[in-house]
């Protein structure tokens, strides 16, 4: 009774509100989550490998930028596991909605030959 | 005063005659309120749970007035998850004229959007975008809950699109 009463009266009330705070504050996210992709423009030598290992074909890549269309991209995190550089990383940004199509698609140029 | 006057009516005049894009409409049709029709056109369910989810203590949509409801007749705007396929192109061309003007579509998922690992089937479309006028879309695979909210608050004008200044 008294594991009850602490369970289920006390702990809440200690605890407050479960409901996120979110439109308000940015989002607290799991760490494993995964949000937009990008690229560390100095590391990424343009091999192409990310184009490879994407499976929806949501990477371009030439020699002045890396391109993503994120109205594609399922957030795998292929393209970072078969980068040999290491340069692609998923962050914890998932707020993405744009009013345009062609807003979805994500631009880095390439500043580095890589190492 | 009376050119202060004339200045105001010539501004409401102005702002009577301005081409409205669709958020301002909504906002004054409808003020800050929206209620969802969900439109699943093919999907593999994960957005949709992610949908449902929104329901739940934790995201609980209808703490910013927004809800969903059981018919197109009733909704505002028409959230659409999945490729498109081909049987339910109708089926979501006559959802989308039932809703009473005016009327947002969002695309949900990169389904959706692109037709995600779907593309190039010959059983669906390669997103809605073809067969629906979209609004706002949603990446993600599925998007988070948060990313939802983010979209929908987006489609009514009471959040900035990406790329935001929030991370």
């Amino acid at each position: 009774m008294w594991r009850d009463l602490r369970d289920r009266l006390l702990r809440p009330l200690i605890r407050g509100p479960l409901t996120a705070r979110h439109p308000a504050v940015a989002p607290s996210l799991p760490a494993a989550a995964r949000g937009l992709p990008v690229v560390d423009s100095a590391r990424c030598d343009a091999s192409g490998a990310c184009v490879m290992a994407c499976p929806t074909r949501a990477i371009t890549v030439t020699e002045q930028a890396w391109r993503l269309d994120l109205g594609r991209c399922v957030f795998c995190a292929a393209c970072a596991d078969a980068c040999p550089q290491g340069a692609i990383a998923l962050t914890g940004r998932v707020e993405l909605a744009v009013r345009e199509r062609t807003a979805a698609v994500v631009s880095t140029p390439i500043t580095g030959g890589g190492s | 005063v009376s050119t202060t006057k004339e200045s105001a009516v010539v501004a409401s005049a102005e702002a009577l005659l301005a081409p409205r894009t669709l958020p301002d409409a909504i906002r004054r049709t409808l003020g800050r309120s929206l209620h969802i029709r969900h439109l699943d056109a093919g999907s593999c369910n994960a957005c949709d749970w992610e949908i449902a989810a929104l329901l739940n203590p934790i995201h609980d949509l209808q703490r910013l007035g927004i809800d969903v409801v059981a018919s197109p007749r009733h909704a505002d705007l028409l959230l659409v998850t999945g490729t498109m396929t081909r049987n339910l192109e109708l089926a979501a061309l006559r959802s989308f004229e039932a809703m009473p003007e005016p009327r947002l579509v969002v695309a949900t998922g990169a389904c959706a959007i692109s037709g995600g690992v779907f593309a190039g089937s010959y059983a669906s479309r390669d997103g809605i975008g073809s067969v629906l006028p979209v609004d706002v879309w949603i990446p993600g695979c599925p998007p988070r809950p948060e990313a939802l909210i983010h979209g929908l608050l987006v489609a009514v004008g009471r959040m900035e699109a990406f790329p935001h200044e929030r991370s």
